[in-house]
């Protein structure tokens, strides 16, 4: 009888790995990898075999605290002001509070007064911006070409292409944005996959309204 | 010196070696061989450590290591056929899917079709919902809002992914100025098949990204 007990669990620890790498969310995988490490220590330790049984333990170990860290990140997001609170629901609510708080913390926010020149036209620009608050003119040549305003991006046309700023941009009136540095943000985002698809998703919709 | 008692149990660590190994790996490939590795040196371990073979496991990790094996014969064969069918599909890759691999872009390619819109083909029509999203590869399509052209799409462009980002309908009309070919793709079908394959989704918005940029300069400068 304790024979097919321990063989139940033995079969019951595979079928869960198997269960496990079927699963998108990163939780639920852990979990899963959780329930099926211990069935195999209890397997393993009927027959005795310790190597097995240690590794099963280091498993249960690493999948316990990578739980932690995700329940940890996962917690509810506090917002440090009511303009980080707006663009968390308005531009990059697909992303979860941990990955929003990490974007956030890689920027600066910066206020400019009005007639302030963010960058010109035929220059590189060094940043990529998100508005927070304020009006931002679009000037090509001469011409007023469009209007930057609340969670419009600001030099993602350079950001995404590497060519000099397609226009000159000068704030209207005092305008606040949250700016991060091009080069870091690309090396930010190759570390952060994730980050970085929302933020493509964010950027592609912001074009798709000023286009039209 | 290690003797035959050992060998197995030596066998037994290298396999978690490998099992943790292909855990830190990022490309399927690499990963599957360890994963292939790693199985093939728990069966010899299962079979020889113990007085009798455990079959219970030895039965998983022959599972697991026919799974694997099928799984790297496809990838070899899927690489085999990263090849370009002709001229234009080559021309198409260079300048609009560079940043995915030849293999990416076939399974992109493979889901559409070749197009060819005689003069005066429309392409999406305004306030309906667009259908398909195509990239013209030769020829010239107009870009009308209201009767009114205000834009044109060329040689790199696509028709259609506004809405398809969006899930709008068209904001203007698009029609074939001449003869226009491209790729076509049913724009249900690729939405299956870009939630199969979140990977190049990605890629595809990046791309999209490049396409968009090029059409607000066109607009700003109308």
């Amino acid at each position: 009888m304790a024979h097919v007990i321990f063989l139940l669990f033995g079969n019951f620890a595979y079928l869960l790995d198997c269960l496990s790498f079927s699963m998108r969310d990163m939780l639920k995988l852990r979990l899963i990898a959780i329930a099926s490490s211990l069935s195999g220590m209890v397997y393993f330790f009927y027959h005795s075999l310790w190597l097995n049984v240690t590794a099963n333990g280091i498993c249960t170990i690493i999948n316990i605290v990578q739980v932690g860290i995700l329940l940890y990140q996962k917690r509810e997001l506090t917002f440090d002001n009511v303009l980080e609170e707006r663009l968390y629901h308005k531009v990059f609510f697909d992303l979860s509070p941990h990955q929003f708080k990490k974007l956030i913390q890689s920027a600066t926010f910066e206020t400019v007064e009005p007639g302030a020149l963010l960058f010109e036209e035929g220059k590189h620009p060094s940043f990529l911006a998100i508005v927070a608050e304020g009006v931002i003119s679009i000037i090509s040549g001469e011409k007023e070409v469009a209007y930057c305003k609340e969670n419009d991006f600001l030099g993602e046309m350079s950001f995404i292409t590497e060519r000099p700023a397609a226009a000159t941009a000068k704030a209207v009136e005092s305008t606040s944005f949250f700016q991060w540095k091009r080069n870091e943000l690309k090396v930010f985002l190759e570390k952060e996959p994730a980050i970085k698809g929302v933020l493509n998703d964010q950027i592609g919709r912001n074009l798709i309204i000023k286009i039209n | 010196m290690m003797s035959y008692y050992h060998l197995p149990l030596f066998l037994g660590v290298l396999s978690y070696v490998f099992w943790s190994l292909s855990f830190l790996m990022r490309k399927m490939f690499p990963l599957r061989l360890l994963a292939l590795a790693s199985s093939t040196c728990a069966i010899f371990y299962f079979s020889f450590y113990l007085d009798e073979p455990l079959w219970l496991n030895i039965f998983w990790k022959l599972a697991f290591t026919f799974i694997n094996l099928y799984q790297i014969t496809s990838l070899i064969i899927e690489r085999s056929q990263a090849s370009f069918q002709d001229e234009e599909e080559e021309l198409c890759y260079r300048e609009n899917f560079s940043s995915l691999s030849i293999m990416e872009f076939r399974k992109i390619i493979n889901v559409g079709a070749k197009i060819s819109a005689p003069q005066g083909f429309c392409f999406t029509e305004e306030n309906v919902k667009v259908k398909s999203l195509v990239l013209i590869t030769k020829g010239i399509a107009s870009v009308k809002v209201k009767d009114k052209i205000i834009a044109y799409c060329r040689r790199g462009n696509f028709i259609g992914e506004m809405s398809l980002i969006t899930g709008l309908p068209a904001t203007a009309a698009v029609e074939a100025l001449d003869e226009v070919h491209g790729y076509q793709w049913n724009a249900e079908s690729l939405k299956t098949f870009i939630g199969n394959h979140p990977e190049l989704r990605k890629e595809l918005q990046a791309i999209f990204n490049k396409d968009l940029v090029v059409k607000l300069l066109q607009s700003n400068l109308a």
